[in-house]
């Protein structure tokens, strides 16, 4: 499944890009996320857990990332499996920063390929809202914590941690939005691509 | 005269099974008894790099894990090619796990057995399983491509089989056709949905080295033989039951991989295990069917015969798999042109392997894809030459005089009447007032539309060389001293009711009543050698077995009968329960009384001259096979040949491209009715599936050979509120090959709805131009052929 998304966030490229440098940060701010090793660098071990319409997945596994400073895009690789559901994720996300008059634009091209369970259940147009909604989250994850760290003092940085996402609402948004968008689709039967 | 054949007899079994007390195979419950759960591969394809099942082996409760890596220690290879010198096909090694390399997703990689379910699925999930992931084939027509991955990396390409059906000369007849119309054709993967999912027990005594093995089977006799190949054990230490059966549709004939995996399990263990699958297992698993994609030429005159035609079907039948499934894309390209009288035919076939769930035979098996074919093909015909598509339909027929009919494949079409069928379904349906409703209606901002399908359901498959597949059955009839009728047969019931109509023939046959008729099936301890259900061969093959054995044994005591009244046999006459003497009505024997002088007055006048006892075994071989093609000139699979014709009313909303469905009418021929009651109940079934394809039903995987439709909430079924009351009656034109003049029930319906929806839905939008050339006819296809129609005309 590919997609690709942008978001938008108010602060200027070179505060973003040193923060997407900072893979335990831009851990903290992806919802449900946890970095669980980075021993060699560029290559880290993590897991993420988040819902996909009726299951709940953890996905734990491991990622590289690649960056090129001067062009500040990057890109990251990985692949997981989550045990509870016999289920696997691998994907690559492209990303590069566009600096506009506002701020940053953080445009991403996804290409996810989910199997077992998690492809079953996650229809393409959910999979799709819900990484939409992750990333809005993200976006704004970000901004808080760039602005934390440009305004508050070292010490507040424990305070600048963003709080934990909400994923049950994050979730109910997600199927909401997923809902009207399908609601045609949904009522129609036979109607499955 | 007949008692009870024709009559429309309740089955037999509906008062235990409407009560809930049917025996299915979950319900066995035995000492001792554990459960599995088997690890399945998320990926469509990949290697397997290893397993680790440390974890699982470690949770309390599981007795065992068996991996593909330790398989081979435990089972030999799966027969593969079940349909014998019939049909050559590559080959592969399949074993009840996968070995080495994974070719869908769902295929068993492990199986764990524990003491209660809950145990064993929490322990599947704890298998880790290493894969190294391969580039997965998913479509059928890119599979062809020479530079396609392989699902099979030993085969030269991802074809199965192919084979090319041709005959008289078809450039000359498309060089002299007035007219040349051609097509696609994209007929989807769908599949049955039996209510009760596959579940076997499986028991193995250690110090007898027998196994006993209840399953939701259609053929324990098969089944048994195929268990005994892979498991290396002796055929007569394996028994095999058949409870009652909820539902199989095709999709319960052997051999899946779980088959063997519970007997092998049970047999590693030394205790009985049971497996029961999930809904989801059996959308991932369970068989597919149906997707096809066909070109097609025809080629006719100003009149609208048809004269040629070519066609090249390439089926995509999922991975290489024991079971029969793929055989259905054969089908589809044998019984081509159907019902027409088309001399020069050119048909080629190409069954692609692809990285999705293998087909097993689904109701139609194939079949339903030719009729369907050959409908958007008249309605194509008649729009081309301006006439109505009805009429296209009766000038191409096979006429009633012209059979037994040969077609170009082999075929040899038995009997039939298809414009008497026709005709009285045109009648039924009011078709010449239609235009007028349909105005009608449009003056009132309603699209009403009609449509005609017309299928040809050949049945009693038989190929040769084939363990199942066969056009034979057994039957035994036992009368007790007292006068009490026992039925075994070899083929069994998949839930539809053939038991019943087993004991009106039998009844008829000896002259006793229903209710002295016990019907006996599904084991292979008790029952004579058969080949199960499929095919709708419970009726043509059993049911003719039936009526020879118990004509023997009626014959037998009415000598004895003739013995104890004194007349010559010439002047006994049957009646239910009694012998009777011609002309004299009072002068009778009981039934009983004559079973009783066999067997308790062996050595008296009336029974001294004939062998003790009252039990006949008899074989029934239907004549319409050849399967020596070098002396006959032909090889035809297929004996009996059902047909049916119907029309479907429609009312479609082209603002959302809803389908109503007004009405569904069928003229159904299917030779002799045994019981219209559960033939007609048969029809309806099939005709729910038809409508289900046509409309609803989708089995949709994604790039990466991942199925996305594996709940009800996505696999959407028809119930009562989509559909119609469906108006079914009967034409009978026997076969002249079976001892009743019968053909065959349990698949007819099934094709009718598929054409006559795609036309009906046509003629509703015929203001928009609309063409329709896929299935399912979802509200989306059908608003997006409402623009293409539209831009088209434009």
């Amino acid at each position: 499944m590919q997609f690709s998304q942008h978001i938008e966030i108010g602060r200027g490229s070179a505060a973003v890009w040193a923060l997407l440098e900072d893979i335990p940060q831009v851990v903290q701010c992806v919802p449900g996320a946890e970095l669980l090793e980075a021993s060699e660098p560029g290559i880290y071990r993590g897991r993420v857990t988040s819902r996909l319409g009726p299951i709940t997945t953890t996905f734990e596994g491991e990622g590289q990332l690649e960056t090129d400073q001067e062009l500040r895009m990057g890109t990251l690789t990985g692949s997981g499996k989550d045990r509870k559901t016999n289920s696997r994720a691998r994907a690559t996300i492209a990303y590069r920063l566009v600096e506009f008059d506002h701020g940053t634009r953080i445009e991403v091209d996804a290409d996810i390929h989910l199997s077992g369970t998690a492809a079953q259940f996650g229809r393409p147009g959910l999979v799709r809202e819900i990484a939409a909604r992750l990333m809005q989250e993200f976006a704004q994850n970000v901004e808080a914590r760039i602005k934390d760290e440009a305004e508050a003092s070292g010490e507040d940085a424990q305070n600048g941690a963003v709080e934990a996402p909400q994923r049950s609402g994050l979730l109910i948004a997600s199927l909401w939005s997923w809902l009207l968008g399908g609601l045609r689709k949904l009522l129609s039967k036979g109607d499955r691509t | 005269m007949s008692h009870f054949i024709g009559q429309p007899v309740p089955s037999l079994t509906n008062r235990r099974l409407v009560a809930g007390k049917g025996q299915y195979t979950s319900d066995v419950k035995l000492d001792r008894m554990a459960h599995v759960a088997i690890v399945r591969s998320p990926l469509a394809a990949a290697r397997v790099k290893g397993i680790d099942a440390s974890d699982a082996e470690a949770l309390p409760g599981v007795l065992m894990v068996l991996t593909g890596e330790s398989i081979r220690e435990h089972s030999n290879a799966m027969t593969f090619n079940v349909f014998g010198s019939g049909i050559d096909a590559q080959q592969v090694e399949i074993y009840p796990l996968a070995t080495d390399r994974v070719r869908f997703v769902g295929e068993p990689v492990a199986a764990v057995v524990a003491e209660d379910p809950y145990t064993a699925k929490q322990a599947a999930l704890m298998v880790d399983v290493d894969y190294e992931e391969l580039e997965p084939v998913v479509d059928a027509l890119k599979a062809l491509c020479p530079d396609s991955a392989l699902v099979e990396p030993e085969w030269d390409s991802n074809v199965l089989f192919k084979t090319r059906f041709t005959g008289g000369d078809v450039d000359a007849a498309f060089a002299a056709s007035e007219h040349v119309i051609s097509g696609t054709l994209k007929h989807h993967r769908y599949t049955g949905t039996p209510l009760e999912s596959r579940a076997y027990v499986a028991d193995y005594d250690p110090f007898r080295d027998t196994l006993t093995f209840w399953a939701s089977t259609q053929n324990p006799h098969p089944l048994r033989a195929f268990l005994s190949t892979t498991l290396g054990m002796s055929e007569n230490n394996i028994r095999v039951i058949q409870p009652n059966v909820g539902g199989a549709f095709g999709l319960k004939i052997p051999m899946y991989q779980e088959e063997p995996l519970v007997a092998c399990l049970a047999r590693c263990l030394g205790r009985p295990v049971r497996w029961v699958a999930e809904r989801r297992e059996e959308f991932l698993t369970g068989g597919h069917a149906r997707e096809s994609h066909i070109d097609w030429s025809v080629g006719c005159d100003a009149s609208g015969k048809v004269s040629a035609l070519r066609a090249r079907v390439v089926s995509d039948v999922g991975a290489p798999t024991a079971l029969c499934g793929w055989g259905m894309a054969y089908l589809t390209a044998f019984t081509l042109p159907t019902v027409y009288r088309i001399t020069n035919t050119d048909v080629e076939l190409f069954t692609v392997v692809t990285n999705k769930c293998s087909w097993n035979a689904y109701r139609g098996f194939g079949k339903e894809s030719s009729s369907f074919l050959m409908d958007r093909i008249m309605d194509a015909v008649a729009r081309e030459t301006g006439i109505d598509r009805a009429e296209v339909r009766l000038r191409n027929f096979i006429q009633p005089d012209e059979f037994p009919y040969p077609h170009n494949s082999g075929a040899m079409i038995d009997s039939g009447n298809y414009p008497g069928a026709l005709k009285k379904l045109l009648k039924l349906v009011a078709y010449e007032d239609f235009a007028a409703l349909k105005a009608e209606a449009r003056a009132a901002g309603r699209y009403i539309g009609i449509g005609i399908g017309q299928e040809l359901i050949p049945e009693g498959c038989a190929l040769a060389g084939s363990q199942i597949l066969g056009a034979y059955d057994g039957a035994t009839v036992r009368v007790s001293p007292s006068g009490e009728v026992t039925v075994l047969t070899g083929v069994t019931s998949p839930g539809g009711g053939n038991e019943t109509a087993m004991a009106q023939i039998a009844a008829e046959a000896l002259g006793v009543e229903i209710a002295h008729v016990r019907v006996v099936q599904g084991d292979t301890e008790t029952c004579p050698y058969g080949l199960g259900n499929y095919s709708s061969r419970g009726v043509i093959m059993g049911g003719s077995a039936v009526h020879l054995a118990a004509t023997e044994l009626r014959e037998k005591m009415q000598r004895v009968a003739a013995r104890m009244l004194e007349a010559s046999v010439d002047d006994v006459e049957v009646e239910p329960g009694r012998f009777l003497l011609k002309g004299a009505p009072f002068r009778f024997v009981a039934f009983k009384d004559v079973a009783g002088a066999i067997y308790h007055d062996c050595h008296g006048t009336a029974a001294c001259d004939e062998e003790p006892g009252l039990e006949s075994t008899r074989y029934f071989r239907h004549g319409n096979v050849f399967h020596q093609p070098e002396v006959q000139g032909r090889y035809n699979a297929y004996p009996a040949w059902p047909n049916q014709a119907a029309a479907c009313v429609v009312e479609v909303d082209p603002e959302d491209g809803m389908v109503r469905i007004l009405r569904f009418v069928s003229v159904h021929d299917s030779g002799v009715v045994i019981n219209p009651l559960t033939a007609e109940a048969n029809v309806h079934g099939g005709i729910a599936q038809g409508i289900g394809g046509a409309l609803y039903e989708n089995l949709v995987y994604d790039d990466d050979g991942q199925l996305m439709t594996t709940t009800f909430m996505d696999y959407t079924l028809p119930t009562a509120t989509e559909l119609p009351r469906f108006e079914v009656a009967h034409q009978e034109t026997p076969s002249p090959f079976t001892p009743l003049g019968t053909k065959g029930v349990g698949e007819s319906g099934v094709a009718c709805p598929l054409g006559a929806l795609c036309a009906a839905v046509e003629d509703a939008l015929e203001d928009f131009n609309v063409r329709l050339d896929a299935l399912p006819l979802s509200p989306e296809r059908i608003w997006s052929a409402i623009q293409a129609g539209q831009e088209s005309a434009q």
